[in-house]
């Protein structure tokens, strides 16, 4: 095998064991203790979870979904 | 960087924008100038596909040299810097510390500029390496990676002084593709590779990986992150989420030798990445449940969002290119699309339809709360988004629809080479057709993001949305 091949073979080797090593850091290191906690993470106090951002196009429609982004927020509470 | 600050414990969302602001807004400039200039050589190749002597008297307008400066122009100059932008941003937000390294990111964003620059003078001179995905000259490579291992280091000091303990999927598909790309660059740029075989297995297996473990963990951490924070919902299963990609980072790295099947290499290379490419299903179904047990329900709220749309419709992508991606490995698929036109369109529904569009879909996002305007106009976002998206649907059916008839009549003995490629020409017709409904996209892109920071005098007196609904809810 050239030296070439041999390099191939030996990043694709490193990109895995970065990998392993990342994951073990991660398994000691308590980031898989409290899994769904972790889907909490993009939401805080200013931007709570059950706020919608982003809706610039709705001024344009009628205020009718008000109650459906509630039934959303009732879904979401009920699977947590 | 933050010691001047009065509360280092906690920074607030909109502190965190703000010293964002001119780091990613020039990251993402730089790379609108680039999907510019790209989005040109583009339409030059296509219409020449089909208009083979139109420009070509000049060597430098040569199909060779236009056509893989287009890639070049858009991997490293869009798709990257943007890419790199949307990245950092996403990053500071979720480890709750701002940029780090301001400064020299700037620079070396500068520096990166330049070396584009440079390397597209160079391939349209004819200095090309002449490794697709590789065009340009070593020098110009190695330049980018020194600046994205400058971003890297921001990245892991970012993580180390980072105020949250727990870490979000994006943050894990982030740093990986920080730690990735410039070992994938550095290996490509070494002076080894000189027999052909060896410089192809190097090419694809750089190629392959550069979409898998630079762009794709950046488009998916902006899914992760803007599908949960626009609808306000928590992705559905967070589990998922990591198991999607933990199968990224064991399978992905494996697949770059799909592209020689039938190659002079090893038959065991190009065997373990058929498999390898075959287990990709596992993360990208997982990804795809996730992504829509989240949207599901929620379609009003996806339309309402500019951001939504793009990215609602670039993760689609994604699973539509990943499965089809799996399928292509096969050697009886391979067989019948290897050197179509099949494939050129597999290509671009990955980097297009995916990545690209995503990127959109994060700058609707980003730019707004980085520089507090508001978007010029809400009817031309949604001219963008209806030109680029069905742009790339034409695309799409297009070649693919051909391509396939092509791979069959390239297989039989019976059918003479030539009509294997005039039976194309109506479709490449196509091809540049929704190539100028991209451009058109493209070009009202440009327009808004430079109305947003060139004339900002000039944006809507209304409050801004977002506060308004703030405010709202706060009530």
């Amino acid at each position: 095998m050239s030296t070439g091949a041999l390099i191939l073979v030996l990043s694709s080797l490193l990109i895995i064991g970065g990998g392993l090593v990342l994951f073990l850091w991660a398994f000691f290191n308590g980031q898989f203790d409290n899994i769904q906690r972790g889907s909490m993470l993009p939401f805080d106090e200013e931007e709570p979870a059950g706020k919608r951002t982003d809706q610039i196009f709705k001024e344009e429609e009628k205020e009718e979904k008000e109650d459906e982004i509630e039934e959303d927020n009732e879904r979401d509470s009920t699977e947590r | 960087m933050n010691s001047g600050s009065s509360k280092p414990s906690q920074f607030s969302v909109s502190e965190l924008d703000q010293k964002a602001r001119y780091v990613v807004l020039f990251l993402v400039l730089s790379g609108v100038f680039w999907l510019l200039f790209g989005t040109l050589l583009a339409l030059v190749a296509s219409l020449k596909m089909h208009l083979p002597d139109w420009l070509g008297t000049a060597g430098w307008l040569t199909f060779g040299r236009v056509r893989p400066l287009h890639l070049n122009t858009m991997v490293y100059g869009w798709a990257s810097l943007t890419g790199a932008g949307v990245a950092l941003w996403l990053l500071s937000r979720l480890l709750k510390v701002p940029i780090m390294l301001r400064g020299y990111i700037i620079v070396a964003g500068m520096v990166w500029n330049i070396a584009l620059l440079i390397g597209s003078i160079q391939i349209l001179a004819g200095h090309s390496r002449g490794i697709e995905w590789l065009e340009f000259p070593v020098s110009t490579m190695v330049l980018i990676v020194l600046c994205v291992i400058i971003m890297s280091a921001s990245v892991l000091m970012m993580l180390v002084m980072r105020k949250v303990k727990q870490l979000y999927v994006s943050v894990w598909y982030l740093i990986a593709a920080f730690l990735w790309f410039p070992l994938l660059g550095l290996v490509s740029s070494l002076p080894i590779f000189d027999t052909p075989t060896v410089q192809a297995g190097m090419n694809w297996w750089y190629a392959h990986n550069a979409l898998g473990l630079w762009f794709t963990p950046v488009g998916l951490a902006a899914a992760y992150y803007f599908i949960p924070k626009v609808l306000g919902r928590p992705i559905y299963s967070y589990g998922l989420s990591l198991l999607g990609f933990w199968g990224l980072a064991l399978f992905y790295n494996w697949n770059g030798f799909h592209h020689l099947i039938g190659g002079p290499v090893p038959t065991w290379f190009v065997t373990i990445s058929i498999s390898a490419s075959v287990m990709m299903v596992i993360p990208v179904v997982v990804v795809a449940v996730n992504h829509h047990m989240t949207v599901v329900g929620s379609f009003r709220a996806v339309i309402n969002s500019p951001t939504l749309r793009f990215v609602v419709f670039a993760a689609m992508s994604y699973t539509f290119v990943s499965l089809q991606g799996a399928m292509q490995a096969l050697r009886s698929a391979n067989e019948v699309i290897h050197f179509t036109h099949f494939v050129v369109a597999h290509a671009h529904i990955g980097m297009y339809a995916f990545v690209t569009m995503m990127l959109f879909g994060a700058c609707y996002y980003i730019i707004p709360r980085i520089t507090m305007r508001e978007w010029h106009s809400k009817g031309l976002i949604k001219w963008h988004f209806w030109l680029t998206a069905i742009g790339i649907f034409i695309y799409t059916v297009a070649l693919q629809g051909i391509g396939v008839f092509q791979g069959f009549a390239m297989i039989n003995p019976d059918v003479p080479f030539t009509d294997t490629v005039t039976m194309t020409i109506p479709y490449l017709v196509a091809r540049s057709v929704s190539g100028l409904l991209m451009t058109a996209g493209h070009l009202i892109f440009a327009w808004l993001v430079f109305r947003m920071t060139w004339r900002p005098d000039e944006q809507p007196a209304t409050p801004l949305v977002w506060n308004k609904i703030r405010e709202e809810f706060a009530s």
